[in-house]
């Protein structure tokens, strides 16, 4: 994608990571002047693909996460990337309430919340392959 | 900073801040359900007016919780929590199963409603 700025970022898949994502990615698109509303919305989403990579993808063993992120006007482009698990089928795994961990208090929604907040939510994966994640969102509409 | 506990009755409080999620919500679940075990309670009414930013971790930990309160016959309260909180929690329906309430003494006041 074409873009005025972008940025990527890549670290450990631990759960302490999570909020430091949110911090980076959030100060990334500061120069948009988003709203409190569209920022929280993008940092919702991004937790949400961000703990997944951590909790699926790699299941608590070693890894890496990869998060890019770019825009173009007000267009606002993350990817989030992991070398993990992979999904079988996608479309199942999207649907509202689904999780393959509902013994760790997962309620799977993750998937529901960044098409929700975001305007447009890609998922690539496959079993073995890793998963990747993308979303968009237009600021200042 | 921190989780805030507080105690009456057999109504445990915590107040929360920052933003809730999977990191944070794995250390509270853990404290949570300890002091909640110890002490013996049976009620737990969350503050949420300081938590900024919850993703569904949050859901799972709130459902979590209200299992335990239940298996007690007890209830489980949610206060304080912002629009984008709340936006989340209603995804899932998690309103119609755990209250939302105004402040502390309206949910002090409805656990001691034994409605069924
Ligand atoms: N990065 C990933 N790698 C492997 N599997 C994944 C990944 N992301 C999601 N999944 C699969 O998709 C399912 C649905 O994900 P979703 O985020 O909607 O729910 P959840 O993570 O299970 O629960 P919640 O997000 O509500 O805590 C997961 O249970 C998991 O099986
Ligand atoms: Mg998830």
């Amino acid at each position: 994608m074409q873009a005025d700025n972008k940025m990527v970022i890549e670290f450990d898949a631990v759960s302490e990571n999570e909020s430091f994502a949110r911090a980076a990615v959030a100060a990334f698109v500061a120069p948009l002047d988003p709203t409190v509303e569209e920022l929280t919305e993008i940092k919702t989403a991004l937790s949400e693909a961000v703990t997944n990579s951590v909790i699926h993808g790699y299941e608590g063993r070693e890894g890496v996460i990869k998060v890019a992120c770019s825009y173009l006007g007000g267009m606002v482009e993350i990817c989030v990337e992991d070398q993990g698990e992979g999904i079988e089928n996608v479309d199942k795994a999207k649907e509202p309430l689904y999780t393959s961990k509902p013994e760790q208090e997962r309620s799977g929604m993750g998937f529901t919340v960044m098409e929700i907040f975001m305007d447009k939510l890609t998922v690539e994966s496959a079993k073995g392959k890793g998963t990747k994640v993308i979303m968009m969102k237009q600021l200042g509409r | 900073m921190g989780t805030v506990y507080d105690f009456a009755g057999n109504i445990l409080f915590v107040k929360i801040d920052g933003e809730l999620d999977h990191h944070v919500t794995d250390g509270l679940r853990e404290s949570v359900d300890r002091i909640f075990e110890n002490k013996n309670m049976r009620h737990i009414i969350f503050d949420f007016s300081e938590v900024t930013l919850m993703d569904s971790s949050g859901i799972g930990f709130v459902m979590g919780r209200f299992k335990k309160t239940d298996e007690k016959g007890g209830k489980t309260f949610l206060v304080g929590t912002n629009p984008y909180v709340s936006k989340v929690l209603n995804m899932a329906g998690v309103f119609s199963i755990v209250k939302r309430c105004e402040n502390r003494e309206e949910a002090v006041r409805l656990t001691k409603m034994e409605v069924k």
